[in-house]
């Protein structure tokens, strides 16, 4: 193609069975406009070397698997432009802040459990979320509170963005604190008290001091500093006793007042 | 949840420590600075105010909540430069020793410079009346 230009890119490799450390190698690729980074890690995979560790899925910034520190910045492979990068030079490394399990692979696992431990999920009375008998109301207005931080796709750019996690990595960190402030926010949940658990410990949301830059590198847009700062005056309220007892949605009765509806029997198996 | 006690309470001293700040500023320092009047700093000035009683509380009302907020911040600072569990609860305990070493230690020399200007004072007194 004639509209191609070639890129050097510098990639960070790193296999902890073999290296001693992590080093450079450096491809030149040939980049026409449109190309993504991921594009560019399947031309090296296919034309260099058949070694290079990366991890993708989705392919349209979905998944979240694909994130990398491209020049500096964590972001999406996938979901990243070569040619609004650079056109001569470009860098890339695994996540900050996370082990690497190879090249440009980390371990994503201390996200997924911090992000376990704080209850990830509407919490109700059990008796009533197994009860089919009516749904939970709630208002466009309620959901517009929460909705930004249901974009999640816990890609982990937030977490290697963090300046507290690069040094301590016991802090929660933004991810698993921007997603316990969705779920307190939730009228459908319940939860705050025994989120508060975690998200008020000393590894909790104090450690945060507002650098921001978590926010500034989320692919998906969502503001996990806002989300932070939200949760440190809740928390601080809440010891305050100035935070109303939060009481969760009721659900909306359907025709037949709570009564199971007159559902018809499935037609018997034809095969 | 213990830590947002601790939390809240930086806050507060925080507030605290503007509004007594604020004052020991205006009151001291503010008509040097703008108007160039009395010396408020002078050893003599000092001293009167280490004779009242008030004076006493306000000080040992900015040195608690002054350590307080400063020894917490710090104590954040330094807990944030490690993942060790253990280095941390050290950490703690060093800060939580010095601070009230630091309090008893400026406490007890507040209150023995309030005593020794109320002797002077009386004596002064005594020599007034004479
Ligand atoms: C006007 C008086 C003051 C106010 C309103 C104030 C307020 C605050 C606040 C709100 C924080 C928490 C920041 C966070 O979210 O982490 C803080 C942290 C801190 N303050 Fe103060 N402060 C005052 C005076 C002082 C003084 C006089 C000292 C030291 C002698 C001090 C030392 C610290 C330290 C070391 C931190 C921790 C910094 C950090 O966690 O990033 N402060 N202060
Ligand atoms: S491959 Fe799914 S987000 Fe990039």
């Amino acid at each position: 193609m004639s509209n191609e230009i070639n890129v050097k890119f510098h990639i960070r490799r790193y296999n902890p069975k073999k290296d001693k450390s992590p080093y450079f190698q450096v491809f030149d690729i040939p980049v026409s406009k449109g190309m993504v980074i991921l594009d560019a890690l399947h031309y090296i995979r296919e034309n260099y070397d058949s070694s290079l560790a990366f991890r993708y899925s989705c392919r349209m910034g979905v998944c979240g698997s694909c994130g990398m520190l491209i020049n500096g910045s964590p972001t999406l492979a996938c979901n990243t432009q070569i040619l609004d990068v650079s056109d001569k030079e470009i860098t890339i490394g695994p996540l900050p802040n996370f082990q690497i399990l190879k090249d440009l692979v980390p371990d994503l696992m201390p996200l997924f459990e911090k992000h376990r431990s704080i209850s990830p999920f509407i919490i109700r009375d059990e008796k009533e979320l197994d009860d089919p008998e009516g749904e939970y109301y709630q208002t466009p207005e309620q959901l517009e509170e929460y909705l930004q931080f249901t974009y999640c796709i816990k890609c982990g750019c937030c977490m290697a963005a963090c300046p507290t996690l690069a040094t301590d990595k016991n802090y929660l960190g933004p991810q698993p604190l921007s997603q316990a402030h969705r779920y307190n926010k939730d009228t459908r949940d319940s939860g705050r008290k025994k989120r508060n658990e975690i998200t008020g410990s000393r590894d909790g949301a104090f450690k945060c001091h507002y650098a921001g830059e978590c926010s500034r590198v989320c692919p998906k847009g969502v503001d996990p500093a806002k989300a932070v700062q939200i949760l440190k005056r809740q928390l601080v309220f809440e010891f305050l006793h100035l935070i109303k007892k939060q009481e969760p949605c009721q659900k909306l009765h359907g025709p037949g007042k709570g009564e199971k509806l007159d559902i018809p029997e499935a037609p018997e198996k034809t095969v | 949840m213990k830590e947002t006690k601790y939390f809240t309470l930086h806050l507060f001293a925080g507030l605290v420590l503007f509004f007594i700040l604020g004052f020991h500023f205006l009151y001291t320092h503010i008509g040097t600075i703008l108007y160039k009047v009395e010396d408020n700093i002078s050893i003599e000035r000092s001293q009167g105010r280490d004779s009242q009683t008030i004076f006493l509380v306000f000080f040992i009302f900015l040195l608690g909540f002054g350590l307080y907020h400063a020894l917490f911040g710090l104590k954040n600072i330094l807990h944030e430069l490690t993942s060790s569990n253990g280095l941390k609860n050290f950490i703690t305990g060093v800060i939580v020793i010095v601070g009230i070493f630091l309090f008893v230690f400026g406490s007890y020399f507040s209150v023995k410079a309030y005593k020794n200007q109320q002797i002077k004072t009386s004596k002064a007194e005594v020599i007034n009346v004479k």
